[in-house]
């Protein structure tokens, strides 16, 4: 009954909105298998699974902007629907300021980004290497971004606390520049350590972040934790170091294919360099994608998440073919292939292979 | 004698037309006739296959020879944009709020999958810095007197090895393209089907381009608006605006 009121709330308010604003909504359908391989049994599922994202932008005009968008799922994956975003985005003579749940791209890199220090880009574990977006997670936030140049400005940035305490706020600040043909990003962020097996309460995480082209397009990114209050500190830093590293290339294949390849790295210098059973927090993992268009409508794309210490993987191969204006069909295959006791493992009660075919509308 | 020489002068007035300006002048005035000092436009591409049509708009802004920003505005792209500057190439997704700074051969790469790459968006052209160009004849095309160029490419990074061009003799705005492998076999062929004349230039209003690989399959260029005499302001080509 609690549902339904939310959701009868949300169409009174979906249909106020849709007077002002164009909604684009994008429906995704999927029939989804998958196999698990527990060593004493193999059990299959079978089953759809929907979401329509609905989204209610703002006209491009005037001084202030905004946009709201929600997601409904099927099965409830874990709640029926989901905020993805509600902003608003105001612009002043010196300043821009932005209110309400988003998300802000600190540094570069699509699956590891040690820059990315308040919305996190360095877990391995659950990405869904069939999404459009691999880090796509939003928070509700402030901001203020002050230009300093038109390539260059300092933005800061305050994250309420979602359980109302106001000794978890976070908060973080950078400058964006450029120094000839390299962007440079310097910033930190005082925020919660929630990393599980280092768990010290606060600390305040400086971070560099840097992209240039030398032959291909290049980026990288390091950042460090100091404990607060500061007890640990060494402990801290030696656990908590940690580098990205990417490169990406486009190259013209035939008249109008494109292949583009990239390579990204998360090293964890002080990170675990054996193979171990019980001490998964690996010093090096590697994210290598390659995607080949033939054309304006095909799309061939195969990415992995490598833990090459203990020689496993997630491994996911798909095809996108845009059929008709916004409606496309697509198919995705994921396997993990690693031993008992690896990041990745075939042998599981939850999924050790997985097949996608669905097809999506952008409206 | 006396024939003879007037014979010759009648073949020299005859062929003047056709040798009064190079290969590589008729290519820079071609170049020059799509280069604006500032420029507003809007306009739509169209895509047609056997599938049915696809159809994206978009706003842009250029100014010199470096600065170009592009907005999509069609339901499925609304608020992308793209901003060009003096080598290197910022790309803003909205709904992902990401900030993507390229160089090097994304900024030859076609938007949206077409055959408008981003450095057609801009003023930045130089045909010749890729291309050698001959002048093979004069021909008529839609009624209007154009010549002929074949541009043969001298770097393996361009999309075409050959080029066909008709070039108005007058206006010097390219009326037909052929564009060829290197062994001649025929990819693509562009035909202006309607021009528009903005401050003077006459330039290309729609625009078809039809995949010979494909069957059924045409792209073509619509500029709904182009505003030449525009008075931009600079902050428009800085990332405040690309993410505003």
């Amino acid at each position: 009954m609690k549902r339904l009121m939310i959701l009868l709330s949300l169409f009174c308010a979906a249909g106020l909105l849709f007077a002002a604003a164009e909604p684009v909504v994008e429906l995704q359908l999927n029939h989804i298998g998958s196999l698990a391989d527990s060593g004493t049994e193999i059990t299959t599922t079978y089953g759809m699974q929907s979401a329509a994202s609905i989204s209610l932008k703002s006209p491009n005009t005037g001084n202030v902007r905004g946009d709201v968008a929600f997601t409904l799922a099927y099965p409830e994956t874990p709640d029926l629907l989901t905020i993805d975003r509600a902003y608003l985005r105001a612009r002043f003579p010196k300043f821009r300021l932005t209110m309400g749940k988003t998300r802000t791209g600190w540094g570069d890199g699509v699956l590891f980004n040690a820059a990315d220090l308040l919305f996190g880009s360095t877990g391995t574990a659950g990405v869904d290497l069939s999404a459009a977006e691999l880090r796509s997670d939003t928070r509700w936030l402030t901001g203020v971004n002050i230009p300093l140049g038109p390539f260059r400005f300092i933005e800061t940035l305050v994250i309420a606390p979602e359980n109302f305490e106001p000794k978890d706020t976070e908060a973080g600040i950078r400058l964006y520049t450029t120094i000839d043909s390299v962007k440079l990003e310097l910033g930190g962020a005082y925020r919660a350590d929630n990393r599980d097996d280092t768990n010290t309460g606060k600390v305040f995480t400086p971070y560099a972040a840097l992209q240039g082209h030398l032959g291909v397009d290049w980026y990288a990114a390091s950042s460090v934790n100091i404990a607060y209050p500061a007890d640990q500190i060494s402990d801290e830093l030696r656990d908590s170091w940690i580098i990205s590293a990417g490169a990406y290339h486009m190259i013209t294949v035939g008249y109008q294919g494109m292949l583009t390849a990239r390579l990204e790295a998360l090293v964890h210098p002080f990170g675990n360099w054996q193979q171990s059973d019980d001490d998964l927090s690996y010093g090096l993992y590697l994210y290598p994608e390659v995607v080949y268009t033939p054309d304006d409508t095909w799309s061939f794309l195969l990415r992995s998440i490598i833990s090459p210490i203990d020689a496993s993987a997630q491994i996911t191969a798909g095809a996108t073919w845009q059929v008709m204006q916004g409606f496309t069909l697509h198919g995705y295959a994921t396997i993990h292939a690693g031993e008992a006791g690896d990041t990745f493992v075939w042998q599981s009660t939850q999924s050790s292979a997985s097949l996608i075919l669905g097809a999506s509308w952008i409206y | 004698m006396y024939k003879c020489v007037i014979a010759m002068l009648f073949v020299t007035l005859i062929v003047m037309p056709l040798s009064a300006m190079t290969a590589q002048q008729i290519v820079q005035a071609m170049d020059e006739l799509e280069t604006f000092e500032q420029s507003y436009s809007e306009g739509q591409i169209i895509t047609t296959d056997r599938f049915g049509e696809k159809k994206s708009t978009f706003r842009a802004w250029s100014q010199g020879t470096h600065d170009s920003l592009i907005e999509f505005t069609s339901v499925a792209e609304r608020g992308q944009k793209i901003l060009r500057t003096s080598g290197q190439l910022y790309l803003f997704y909205p709904d992902a709020e990401e900030l993507i700074r390229l160089q090097g051969a994304a900024l030859r790469q076609g938007m949206l999958g077409s055959d408008i790459s981003y450095e057609d968006m801009t003023g930045e052209r130089d045909t010749l810095s890729d291309y050698t160009a001959e002048l093979l004849d004069t021909e008529q095309v839609q009624g209007k007197s154009c010549y002929v160029i074949k541009l043969t490419a001298k770097t393996r990074t361009v999309a075409y090895p050959i080029q066909k061009l008709w070039v108005d003799t007058e206006t010097f705005m390219v009326w037909k393209g052929e564009f060829s492998t290197q062994s001649g076999r025929l990819l693509k062929e562009m035909e202006v089907l309607q021009t528009m004349t903005v401050d003077g230039r006459t330039l290309a209003q729609i625009t078809r381009i039809s995949d010979k690989m494909k069957r059924d399959s045409a792209t073509e260029m619509h500029i709904d608006l182009l505003d030449l005499s525009v008075d931009l302001d600079p902050t428009i080509f800085t990332l405040q605006n690309l993410t505003w």
